[in-house]
């Protein structure tokens, strides 16, 4: 079963590099540039991952991960900080992301982590 | 002609303060003291004087009216009268220190005196005596050169007269006069040692007065310097503190305007080496993988830096816990094994074993410990060594800590620079980003440890972290 993962990001060359990277390795892939975005496609198809950036304009990821897990806690949402002041990554593990990852992302380590999340799946809860 | 300012004409102008209330107080105490010691003894001296004749004049007068009848004074035929002023002469002279009178009449001759060469003499330019026929008791201090004191000279050097005016019996008129010479040596030398009293009691009090005011000055004068060192620490600190802000606004501003760029070019290059599994010609392939490879490199680099500076600008919270410090640097050097081994330093542990554990916050001290290490290891060229100690200081002592020294055997850090090596963003590494070794300093601080710097025994650096064991 190929899995869909959500990537939301404002700055396209990455979002599309991103998506690119996981399609290539077996995922099916959206790619959002903005958070009203990313929850309309959420509402329309639900995909079992979104990538989320921390940095977003208009409707910051933070919320943007609080109105998914209030909407859908089943959706595993895996963060991107541009970098770490320990604050935002506290904040995102209490709103229920899966994990965080800093940017500039190696995307092979956020295809590990979205493995991990993605093998969670299969497991009863 | 203008006078100009300098330092002779005003010569305590750049003293402390100290040193100008105890030169300006010393001038005024001196003067006070002299003055009241002049005051007062003067006062003294007079008062006694006075007690003294007024004393001696009353003795006198009681002995006359007791001895003698106003035509005593009055007889032509001094020798009739002889006797009974000789009994008057056997009385007064009882009173210690009297030596000699003369009695004169009313006409200012000599009619008894104890020395018979005088009787039947009379002295008119004596001023003195004409003063005490006016009623007065009239006293004169060193009378020796006079005429009527012929006799006395010699033996009898340091007397003083009193005039004694004797009146008639209704005390309407003046009968005659009994001047009593009395030795002043004994008086004065209870005058001087009164006077002598009071100089030291001034000397005393205003000696007191001024240690006591110089005390109290020096006190305050101290507690100006501190303050003044205090306000002025807080301004550096506040200084400080406005630059660390300015530098954190910064470097956010640089961390979220290239951390993005990054994003992708890192991504796209990672995305660009997927591809270059898919091409056909390999030699393009593998250079295209060097040189993205490159790219990906080129970008963690940055990363660092970025982290690096926003570390620095990052309240530090230390969260401290008991650490064994000799095992922290076992790590720590584990951790560079390889990159001494590149750089062909060796590395010699004198590690104290009995050392106690200290509280710090472990996360701190590691990076502190991995930067000094670090920083050694550059500094040593190939063949040299780093040599990692550690102690317990001053054990006895109240500032009871642990040490830690790293020393290496590079060219040393120049006494110029010594001050400015803990300044941040001050390098003199070609790729330095002077962060390093400020941070270093900032989270051994944040655990109440201290960083120096000194000659290494080698020529090289020594780095000493002192962390105190509470």
């Amino acid at each position: 079963m190929t899995r869909r993962i959500l990537v939301v990001d404002d700055e396209r060359v990455f979002a599309t590099a991103v998506g690119e990277y996981l399609n290539r390795h077996g995922y099916s892939t959206v790619i959002n540039y903005s958070g009203e975005q990313a929850l309309r496609t959420i509402e329309e198809e639900p995909p079992d991952l979104v990538v989320l950036d921390y940095c977003l304009p208009q409707m910051d990821g933070l919320s943007v991960l609080r109105k998914i897990k209030e909407g859908h806690p089943k959706i595993l949402v895996i963060m991107m900080t541009a970098y770490g002041t320990g604050q935002a990554e506290v904040e995102a593990m209490k709103l229920g992301a899966f994990d965080y990852i800093y940017k500039p992302v190696d995307l092979h380590a956020l295809r590990l982590v979205a493995e991990k999340a993605v093998d969670t799946l299969y497991k009863p809860r | 002609m203008k006078l100009e300012k300098t330092g002779l004409s005003r010569p305590l102008a750049n003293a402390s303060l100290t040193t100008r209330f105890g030169v300006y107080s010393f001038v005024c105490i001196a003067i006070m003291t002299a003055v009241l010691w002049y005051i007062v003894s003067r006062n003294l001296t007079t008062d006694m004087l006075d007690r003294e004749w007024e004393t001696t004049a009353k003795f006198v007068r009681a002995e006359v009216e007791w001895h003698m009848n106003p035509e005593d004074f009055t007889a032509q035929d001094f020798g009739a009268v002889a006797p009974k002023f000789e009994q008057l002469h056997r009385q007064i002279i009882m009173m210690p220190d009297l030596v000699r009178i003369k009695v004169y009449n009313r006409q200012g001759m000599i009619i008894w005196s104890d020395e018979d060469r005088l009787i039947g003499t009379s002295f008119p330019d004596n001023a003195e005596l004409q003063e005490a026929f006016g009623g007065r008791i009239v006293v004169h201090m060193s009378p020796i050169a006079k005429g009527e004191n012929i006799y006395e000279r010699g033996p009898l050097n340091g007397l003083v007269e009193l005039y004694v005016p004797i009146f008639s019996a209704d005390k309407k008129k003046i009968i005659g006069v009994i001047e009593a010479y009395k030795s002043s040596d004994n008086f004065f030398k209870d005058i001087e040692r009164a006077r002598t009293a009071v100089l030291i009691v001034a000397l005393g009090g205003g000696l007191l007065l001024y240690v006591a005011l110089f005390a109290v000055v020096r006190q305050a004068s101290r507690k100006i310097s501190e303050q003044q060192a205090n306000l002025l620490k807080m301004q550096s600190e506040l200084v400080a503190s406005q630059r660390m802000a300015a530098v954190g606004e910064t470097a956010a501003a640089v961390a979220h305007g290239i951390g993005n760029p990054l994003s992708s070019i890192r991504a796209t290059a990672q995305l660009s080496m997927l591809d270059c599994g898919d091409q056909n010609g390999r030699d393009l392939a593998e250079k295209m993988q060097f040189n993205l490879q490159n790219i990906i490199h080129q970008v963690d680099r940055v990363q660092g830096r970025m982290h690096e500076l926003l570390n620095f600008v990052k309240p530090l919270e230390p969260h401290p816990s008991p650490v064994d410090l000799n095992s922290l640097l076992r790590e720590q050097i584990e951790t560079l094994r390889s990159r001494f081994g590149e750089a062909g330093v060796s590395c010699h542990l004198r590690l104290d074993e009995k050392i106690p554990k200290v509280r710090v916050d472990p996360n701190h001290l590691e990076q502190a410990l991995a930067g000094l290490l670090s920083n050694a290891l550059e500094a040593t060229p190939r063949g040299g060594s780093v040599t990692v100690g550690t102690g317990v200081s001053s054990p006895s002592g109240r500032s009871r800590g642990v040490n830690i020294s790293i020393e290496d055997t590079g060219e040393g850090i120049p006494i110029e620079n010594r001050a400015r090596v803990f300044e941040p963003f001050f390098t003199t590494k070609p790729h330095g980003t002077g962060v390093g070794l400020s941070l270093t300093k900032k989270f051994i601080e944040r655990n109440g440890g201290m960083l120096s710097i000194s000659d290494g025994s080698n020529g090289g650096t020594r780095m000493e972290v002192a962390i105190p064991l509470t």
